[in-house]
């Protein structure tokens, strides 16, 4: 293998490892949107629970009797932490992209970085596309 | 709304103000320059040229960078040499997001607004401002909606709603506000509808493929649409591209929809203007706009008078300025609105701020490329030897004379039924239609004939006189 076909080997991994990670990060969120919807309706669930007795939780392969306030905290912890999560892989996944347009020679997505306008200001500027909102 | 539709939109928006407004350089699709920018002999549309190409893409790599913001560029040079081209092929390389008002001198005197009011929305309108719209969305395919009524009929009522995506599924508990909206959109089971998390505003998408069969017949406005992919609950941002003269139409009038439907919009106030700059430098400093300096480009600008280019002078040196291209094809000529003559029609102060890049004739070679791309472009097929004689009426007449030549001898051609245009047409259309020089020998010749011969005399003292009182 001569120099040149090195390089360009080596660009190809570097492409593929970039890409790999992204489908990775793509698939942990929806693993943890769906760890998201599991705590919502556990919630839900326990909230419209009338007795007052311990309830059945399942961690990992043992059933544990826990009173509700307490299974409810767990819950909720969870539910706060796969929030972050999803938040961390979000902001991550726009420079991954950005860094795998780099690699294959394609334009940056502009703007992305940018912190969001608030609602009404959107409103505001969208008065100039004719919606109303 | 924070929905597909409101991706859409905005794009289609700014699809309009690209629209060409000369068809004959449709042919263009960019500068021809490779990617150390060194032009290309014959490439996208562009012919020959290659000195003015090249300073056209040394612009086109710094207005990309940012580098000369408030500056502009001049394309001097004889009719027809392609300066319209270069500017057309300027604004093609600088991609979608980047805003280009292309603009004629004389389109400045209009009556509704005064020349400035004119030129200042014309700069306004090429400054884009980039901002990002961030939005919860829920989306997915209804499984199902369950709603329990209490027996009184009256009372509130609580339900389900089941939504599933390709990858999961799960349940809503649904209050009486919701169970409102999802019957105003009429939801039912089989729809794929979005559900903003903030403001609770439900978009029906379409219907689901899998359900397309569930009736015989379904209705024209029935959209189907894929089951969604991935996660249920989405952070969606878009980022839009507004100029600076859109922002300030909304908010030039009290009901600012009105704007959008009376069409012409005016004289927008300065103070109005001021407000705008300042909320978007405010934008810029907490991290939610970016500028994005655009390209003005004003065509004939000798038109534009001595007061349209002093208030120039002090516009371009705006912090939010874009960069100005302007194109001429007159040599030494009067400044409009005085009796000094210079070079290009334009004052030496302003003429001192510019980059000028001058075109020069074609030579042979190259009319003929240009000839044999504007006839692929105009779907007309030329002999060989068609070709070579429309070079030469090219050459000897003007460029543009031998292009307006090539639809009308095709047509000629369809006449006598063949499929290719050949020397009889265009010798045909060339003794149907006079060039400007057969027409100027003919009109010498035939002068006294002609009516109001001598009140055109006098038109022409007038002239002079005013002139003098200016």
């Amino acid at each position: 293998m001569d120099a040149a076909e090195q390089k360009t080997l080596l660009h190809m991994i570097e492409i593929e490892k970039k890409a790999e990670e992204i489908l990775v990060d793509k698939n942990d969120k929806i693993k943890l949107d769906m760890r998201r919807n599991w705590d919502r309706e556990s919630i839900r669930a326990l909230e419209k629970l009338k007795t007052n007795e311990k309830v059945w939780t399942l961690f990992g392969s043992n059933y544990i009797r826990l009173t509700k306030e307490k299974a409810k905290n767990i819950l909720e912890d969870d539910l706060k932490e796969a929030n972050i999560e999803i938040n961390k892989i979000h902001s991550e996944l726009k420079l991954k992209m950005n860094d795998l347009r780099d690699l294959e020679y394609k334009e940056k997505y502009e703007g992305f970085s940018l912190n969001p306008l608030s609602r009404k200001e959107m409103s505001a500027v969208k008065q100039v596309w004719g919606e109303s909102s | 709304m924070a929905t597909v539709s409101g991706v859409a939109k905005p794009q289609e928006i700014h699809e309009i103000t690209r629209i060409e407004r000369i068809g004959a350089h449709s042919h263009i699709r960019g500068l021809g320059l490779d990617e150390s920018f060194e032009p290309r002999h014959v490439s996208q549309g562009m012919v020959g040229q290659l000195q003015a190409r090249r300073g056209a893409g040394v612009v086109l790599g710094m207005i990309k960078e940012g580098k000369i913001a408030g500056r502009s560029v001049l394309l001097a040079g004889p009719p027809g040499t392609g300066k319209t081209a270069i500017a057309m092929g300027l604004a093609q390389a600088l991609g979608p997001d980047t805003p280009f008002t292309s603009m004629s001198g004389s389109e400045i005197y209009s009556l509704e607004m005064s020349k400035t009011e004119a030129l200042t929305q014309a700069i306004r309108k090429s400054i884009g401002v980039r901002i990002k719209e961030e939005s919860e969305i829920i989306e997915g395919e209804v499984v199902e909606i369950q709603v329990e009524r209490p027996a009184t009929g009256v009372g509130t009522k609580v339900g389900k709603l089941t939504l599933k995506s390709t990858d999961m599924e799960t349940i809503y508990d649904l209050g009486n506000k919701m169970i409102e909206a999802l019957m105003k959109e009429k939801v039912q089971a089989g729809d794929v509808i979005t559900i903003d998390k903030v403001t609770g505003k439900i978009t029906r998408i379409g219907r689901s493929f899998t359900r397309a069969r569930d009736y015989d017949a379904a209705g024209p406005q029935t959209r189907f649409v894929q089951c969604p992919e991935g996660e249920l609950q989405k952070r969606k941002e878009v980022v839009h591209t507004v100029t600076l003269h859109e922002i300030d139409v909304i908010n030039s009038r009290t009901h600012g929809f009105l704007a959008l439907f009376s069409g012409d919009t005016g004289e927008i106030k300065s103070e109005v203007r001021e407000q705008i700059n300042f909320k978007v430098s405010e934008w810029r400093e907490e991290g939610k706009a970016e500028f994005i300096p655009g390209v003005l480009f004003i065509d004939e600008v000798h038109m534009l008078d001595i007061e349209c280019f002093s208030f120039m002078n002090r516009a371009l040196e705006d912090e939010m300025a874009p960069i100005v291209i302007v194109a001429t094809n007159r040599g030494v000529t009067r400044i409009r609105g005085t009796n000094y003559q210079s070079p290009h029609g334009m004052p030496l102060d302003l003429l001192d701020r510019m980059v000028i890049i001058k075109t020069e004739p074609y030579n042979k070679e190259d009319l003929k490329e240009i000839l044999r791309i504007r006839s692929e472009e105009e779907d007309c097929d030329l002999e060989a030897n068609a070709l070579e004689v429309l070079t030469r009426i090219a050459e000897e007449s003007s460029l543009r004379y031998a292009i307006q030549l090539i639809t009308t001898a095709s047509l000629v051609s369809r006449k006598r039924k063949a499929t290719v245009v050949g020397i009889e047409d265009i010798k045909k259309v060339y003794s149907l239609f006079v060039d400007e020089k057969r027409s100027m020998q003919y009109l010498r010749e035939l002068q006294d004939e002609y009516m109001f011969h001598e009140a055109e005399i006098d038109n022409e003292i007038n002239e002079s006189e005013k002139m003098i009182t200016e």
